[in-house]
């Protein structure tokens, strides 16, 4: 129970030395951590439902310091580790057999450490976790992994292999964890089937039952659980951990969505939310208020009993402000045309005044400050805070994606994003811009792209910094948002060419949006966020999801740095993707060591050869006899020029073409922000 | 090393059987350094050519790769782990003048410190790998994520040292080019005792390639020493040989400026930076550029454009002289509240203190950047543009700049302090040729025009050790006859230290044993598979895949697994010879096969059920043939492999 974690009792000298792990599924989703505190964290682990009933316990829990950053987890030793007595009741069923354990209170700051669980001489696998500096640390460096959007259904987890691989010192996770569909996966050995038979005949999960077989299958996979064994976890969620595209009613005091059967029953969608948090809940390390909903009050609902907002310190270098976007916010824009997530034709109601995103308690908690769940410290809100970097980890695109259809006509894209309550995004950009906030920067996720944007206060002007001098910046923040791990991009929704067709997106949707500085939906992966006190550095990498492989294909897409005390975005790693064939030739040669001839071991190149001479590189020098049929092998690879982009109905300029990039129907890019079948997935 | 004919063959025959890979499977990678496809005429080829790394803007997170090459559209870099170079990235390209081809530039970021890197560039086909190391991250050697651990300065220990080479006014012998500066091998020579220093990066503080408006001298300069710069960063500034005949510094900016750790996003090209800096460990290194061109008269031949000049004044009404005055007071003003920081280093072409009557000092930046040297205690500044080697006492620009005004106007100079200061060691002696000395003014300490070399610092936690690490020209004998390690000595030696005030100052260097060289080896092992039946038969395939020395190879059979062999007891594969091992196992050796990146044996599994366990094979151990021919066997670590016998004897069922 993550709100009542259990208390550990410590012992020592309860488990042999010399135990290792045994690969008998005794823990079959492995362990993770999550929620740090300067104190601790959370270590999470789930026993198999047959071990757990066999076992008289008790579960026992190890935690060792690591030696340095270094060591991988499979190298830990734990002859010096605290030994703790888990109570009985940790294996009970009541939680599917999960079990969440607080360390909140036994470990040092600013740490890294391994643990295991073990029951009845059976080791878990080794994670590690990391402790949150102490609140007036002054750290030097934080790196955090990013990730969201990982729909099992869709792709594989290299991409989450890579995170576990990275030196990063959290792993943030800006929601849709997990899906709310079941069905036939886009990859071999990707199916879902929901264990109710309204889950599988709407492929949507309805039940409790429903949703612990999502977060356990979508666990199964063994990269994601390389990343939640090696990385501490700070999560948002975003809509799918429930269902796509839902908000709060406050008529009914319910939630709704137009994206479920239960969509309309008040009653019928309170009993989703909770199954849906219930199972969240139990599933990932989460520091977060949460009462069970059948120990809850009658009429509670799940803004009563489940409270995810909080703040994460690291030191004074920075504050991380995790929202939620989706507990509280009000129904989409109405209007005329009635209610709805999708932007057109543009809603008068987008930028009505009292619709909020965030609801009024949190919107306050995070600009001016209050409390924060267990073990961590009360905030003084994003306007208040004295931490350097000041991170907003919230799931939604915030700055505008707009699209010009007409001339005289602006409209945005999505206003399941902050683009639909833009009241609000004004008031919180126009407070951060009063208080003349400085290292304010955005993570976000949910639209399965890659941006890096301005924030302001108003976007209708042009984008003005840099173009007039004199003229006061009117920037107050920058935002990158993370790509989706495997949900599917704009592209694939729309179907278009895959990478090919990615700049000239990015082109078109810049042009129009002149506040992004990037803009990609064509390709799935994470981002690294690197904050120092004179910088923070965005890396962004592709990986392929096609390929269940922790060596899967991965490209550095590009990085971009802010330095401190300005907003500007400076770009390290930049190449116009759409007019080579690099990728192909990439795809196309395999490496092998067997062939290459390494630097310096001849110690023949140390003075480089005399020109005219014949070279040192043995055969090597005379091997190009395939230049001619590579060259040929480009072109006949249809390297694309830009007009050919342009032509490939991404924009469709025929207002008859429904598949343009923002046709109406769902085959555009503008219908992909739904979704195929309007369910944004 | 080199791939002999039998090892290509026998690496191409498995390949083409298992990837099938026809046309391109001829286009095996070169490597850095194994020049191929130049011509003399310094052209263009299809593939990656003259490949050089520089820093990015963070060296232990960051790694420029720049290369020539056609301008056909498909190239890549792939980098990582030497046995996994599972992340690939696009360069940007950019055409150079002159020339049917450009320059691509590939950044890479988000690398891990301290961490040695294989990359492999692939253009049009062609296909060349090379490796570099990252530098140390300063708060992340061995810290316990120790994110708010006290900053680690290098301890004064030989590993807590890095050394850094620096020389300026290079060159290379092109004899196509008629305004050619070199005629000799004497560059080749600095650079091969430089790579034999072997520092973590190289500092050209200008007048690089003599290329003199023969765009080909860039190609073959950096053909030719591609085996260096491929694997050591190299850092460089414009000097006034980079500002060329009709086309400026559009060869300097295209080749080296885009890959220095600029950022300059606009367009106003009065304002182009080509100014930088980066902190490698404890350490600020500052380049600057004492070559302005863009508002100059191209037409007069102007080799030298004063950077106080308003013809060269910017849009925001700055000269370019001006600007720079701005960066150096902000960078080395942020540099001294860093705590880490504990050495600032500055280098830039045309020197403020010389007495070499070439080029006169330059008096205009004494003045001006001088004063920002002598407010933040810079350490040391490198400059070139004479050829010779001069070293300064500690040099404060104002008392200094005072009492050599009145020598020069015959009065009697102040009494000056010359015990702190900042150090000024101009060494222009890259192998272009040498110039007159001056008189030995008071300021200077050491002065030589002999030599051909590298001013060498080893940088810690109390010193700054620098030495002139020289050789006199080839002259008549026969440059292959020339061996620099053996030929070059320590014409100057002294230690950059803090006084008690916490200033720059000079003393004598304290012999510290250098860091020696050693065999570094790395390598795969490839095999059957894991599990075998009793008897079966297992090809072992060993792959070095990076090393600084040509090495032979021997592997580990453990013990109850058989080295196979022909009726006469010759092994099959590239075994030559078998030895017993340590614990019951065999040694396997591969005699000549020394020079293959590769080698081939088969063993055959024990024939009793369950083979006595898992048996271990490797790590395979290497040793040096050349450079370290006395070095020991060393295991190549990550070349273990476990198998086990299961299953009935082949022969059964």
């Amino acid at each position: 129970v993550v709100a009542a974690p259990l208390d550990p009792q410590e012992t020592t000298g309860a488990v042999r030395a010399d135990l290792s792990e045994s690969n008998d599924g005794a823990f079959p989703q492995s362990v993770a951590s999550g929620g740090p505190t300067p104190s601790g964290a959370i270590v999470w682990t789930r026993v198999d439902p047959q071990r757990a009933a066999a076992s008289d316990g008790p579960l026992r829990l190890q935690v060792v310091e690591a030696p340095d950053r270094k060591t991988a987890n499979d190298a830990a030793e734990f002859d010096d580790a605290t030994t703790y007595d888990l109570e009985t009741g940790a294996l009970a069923a009541a939680r599917d057999h999960t079990v969440s354990v607080d360390l909140d209170g036994e470990l040092d700051a600013d740490r890294f450490y391994f643990y295991r669980f073990v029951l009845d001489g059976t080791a878990s696998p080794v994670g590690r976790l990391r402790t949150l500096p102490a609140a007036d640390a002054s750290p030097e460096r934080l790196r955090l992994a990013v990730t969201s959007c990982n729909n099992y259904l869709d792709g594989y987890y290299g991409a989450f292999a890579h995170v576990a691989e990275e030196a990063v010192d959290y792993h943030v996770s800006l929601g849709d964890f997990i899906y709310e569909y079941g069905g036939a996966g886009q990859q071999v050995g990707r199916d879902i089937v929901l264990p109710s038979e309204a889950g599988r005949d709407s492929g949507k999960a309805h039940t409790l039952a429903d949703f612990r077989h999502l977060h356990r299958t979508y666990r199964s996979d063994e990269h994601l659980r390389a990343a939640m064994e090696r990385h501490t976890l700070v999560h948002t969620w975003d809509d799918h951990e429930v269902v796509n595209n839902r908000w709060w009613n406050d008529e009914q005091d319910a939630p709704g969505t137009a994206s479920h059967p239960y969509g309309g029953d008040p009653e019928r969608m309170r009993e989703l939310y909770a199954a849906g948090i219930t199972a969240m809940a139990e599933y990932l390390p989460l520091r977060v208020e949460f009462t069970p909903p059948e120990e809850a009050p009658e009429d509670a609902t799940a803004q009563d009993y489940f409270r995810l907002y909080r703040s994460f310190r690291f030191g004074d270098l920075a504050e991380l402000f995790m929202t939620d976007e989706r507990l509280y916010r009000d129904p989409p824009p109405e209007d005329a045309l009635g209610q709805r997530d999708v932007a057109l034709p543009p809603s008068p109601a987008a930028d009505d005044l009292d619709r909020s995103m965030l609801g009024l308690d949190q919107l306050e908690w995070f600009l001016s400050g209050g409390d924060n769940p267990g073990g961590l410290a009360p905030t003084d809100g994003l306007l208040g805070t004295d931490a350097h970097w000041k991170l907003w980890g919230n799931e939604i695109l915030t700055s505008p994606l707009q699209a010009v259809k007409a001339r005289q006509l602006t409209f945005e894209l999505n206003y399941d994003a902050w683009d639909g309550y833009q009241a609000e995004r004004r008031f919180i950009m126009g407070r951060v811009a009063r208080r003349d906030l400085d290292n304010f920067v955005t993570l976000t996720g949910d639209m399965h792209s890659y941006v890096a944007a301005y924030m302001k206060e108003e976007y209708d002007d042009a984008e003005r910094v840099e173009q007039l001098p004199g003229v006061p910046d009117d920037r107050v923040g920058v935002e990158f948002m993370t790509p989706g791990v495997t949900s599917d991009n704009l592209a694939a929704s729309a179907k278009l060419p895959g990478t090919r067709s990615e700049d000239a997106i990015d082109r078109i949707v810049r042009s129009m949006n002149p506040h992004m500085e990037w803009f990609n939906s064509s390709r799935y992966g994470y981002t690294v966020l690197e904050f120092t006190r004179g910088g923070c550095t965005y890396t962004a990498y592709g990986v392929d999801r096609a390929e269940d492989s922790a060596d899967a294909a991965r490209t550095l897409l590009r990085t971009y740095r802010v330095p401190s005390g300005r907003y500007e975005l400076q770009e390290f790693a930049t190449a116009p993707r759409d007019k080579r064939v690099g990728s192909l030739v990439a795809d196309s040669t395999t490496q092998d060591p067997d062939e290459v001839e390494m630097i310096g071991a001849s110690g023949a190149s140390d003075g480089g050869p005399a020109p005219g001479t014949p070279t040192d590189g043995g055969p090597n020098g005379d091997t190009d006899g395939g230049d001619g049929s590579d060259e040929e092998g480009a072109s006949a690879a249809g390297t694309p020029t830009p007009e050919d982009e342009t032509d490939d109905g991404l924009f469709g300029d025929d207002e008859d073409e429904d598949d343009g990039l923002f046709g109406d129907d769902d085959g555009g890019l503008f219908g992909s922000l739904r979704g195929p079948g309007g369910d944004g997935r | 090393m080199s791939d002999g004919p039998d090892g290509q063959a026998a690496d191409l025959s498995r390949r083409s059987l298992l990837a099938g890979v026809g046309a391109s499977m001829a286009a095996a990678p070169a490597l850095v350094g194994s020049a191929s496809g130049t011509d003399a005429s310094g052209a263009i080829g299809q593939g990656p050519q003259g490949v050089h790394l520089a820093y990015g803007f963070d060296p232990a997170s960051m790694m420029t790769i720049s290369w020539t090459g056609r301008l056909l559209g498909g190239a890549a870099v792939r980098y990582g782990d030497p046995g996994d170079l599972d992340t690939t990235v696009y360069p940007e390209d950019a055409p150079v003048p002159g020339l049917d081809g450009g320059v691509y530039t590939a950044r890479l970021t988000g690398l891990a410190p301290d961490t040695e890197y294989a990359y492999e560039i692939d253009l049009n086909g062609e296909r060349k790998r090379g490796r570099f190391r990252t530098a140390p991250g300063r708060d992340r050697p061995d810290d316990h994520g120790g994110s708010t651990d006290a900053p680690v300065a290098a301890s004064d220990t030989n590993s807590g040292r890095f050394r850094v080479t620096a020389v300026g006014d290079h060159g290379i012998a092109d004899p196509t080019n008629v305004v050619q500066r070199a005629d000799t091998k004497d560059p080749n020579k600095v650079v091969e005792l430089a790579r034999s220093r072997d520092p973590a990066f190289h500092i050209i503080p200008g007048d690089i390639a003599y290329a003199n408006g023969v765009p080909g001298t860039w190609e073959q300069y950096f053909e030719t020493f591609e085996g260096f710069y491929g694997e050591t960063p190299l850092m460089t500034v414009p000097g006034n040989h980079e500002a060329e005949p009709g086309t400026g510094l559009l060869q300097y900016d295209r080749r080296l400026n885009d890959a220095m750790p600029t950022y300059d996003p606009g367009l106003n090209i009065e304002a182009k930076q080509r100014w930088y800096h980066f902190v490698y460990e404890n350490a600020l290194f500052m380049g600057l550029n004492t070559t302005a061109d863009a508002c100059g008269d191209i037409g007069r031949g102007e080799e030298y454009i004063p950077l106080y000049d308003p013809r060269c004044e910017t849009e925001a009404g700055l000269t370019y002289g001006e600007i720079q005055g701005e960066y150096i007071s902000e960078t080395l003003a942020w540099a001294d509240e860093q705590p880490h920081i504990d050495w600032k280093v500055v280098f830039f072409h045309g020197p403020l203190w010389t007495t070499s009557p070439d080029h006169a000092p330059r008096r205009d930046l004494r003045k001006r950047w001088g004063a920002h040297f002598d407010e933040y205690d810079v350490d040391l500044v490198l400059s070139g543009d004479n050829h010779v080697y001069e070293r300064t006492r500690p040099i404060v620009n104002a008392d200094a700049g005072a009492y050599m005004r009145a020598v020069e106007n015959g009065d009697d100079p102040p009494e000056i302090d010359w015990t702190h200061g900042t150090t000024y060691v101009t060494n222009g002696t890259g192998g272009t040729s040498h110039y007159e000395l001056g008189p030995p003014e008071e300021f200077l300490a050491v002065q030589d025009g002999d030599h051909f070399g590298v001013t060498e610092l080893d940088i810690g936690a109390e010193s700054i050790d620098v030495r002139y690490v020289a050789m006199p020209p080839i002259g008549d004998r026969d440059p292959a006859d020339v061996d620099p390690q053996e030929t070059a000595t320590v014409v100057d030696e002294f230690s950059i230290v803090k006084d008690e005030q916490g200033r720059p100052t000079q003393a004598t260097l304290v012999d510290r044993a250098e860091p020696t060289p050693s065999l570094s080896v790395s390598g795969e092992r490839r095999d059957d598979g894991t599990v075998f039946q009793p008897g079966g038969t297992n090809q072992v395939t060993l792959a070095v895949t990076g090393a600084n020395d040509a090495v032979e190879v021997r592997d580990l059979v453990p013990d109850s697994w058989t080295v196979t062999t022909d009726d006469e007891g010759v092994p099959y594969g590239d075994a030559t010879r078998v030895t017993s091992g340590p614990g019951g196992g065999q040694y396997v050796y591969f005699g000549d096969a020394a020079s293959r990146s590769t080698v081939r044996y088969f063993v055959r599994a024990p024939d009793e059920l369950g083979g006595g366990g898992p048996a271990t094979f490797g790590p395979f151990e290497a040793r040096g043939t050349d450079r370290f021919a006395d070095s020991d066997w060393q295991a190549v670590s990550g070349t273990e492999s476990t198998e086990v016998t299961v299953g009935l004897p082949g022969s059964g069922l």
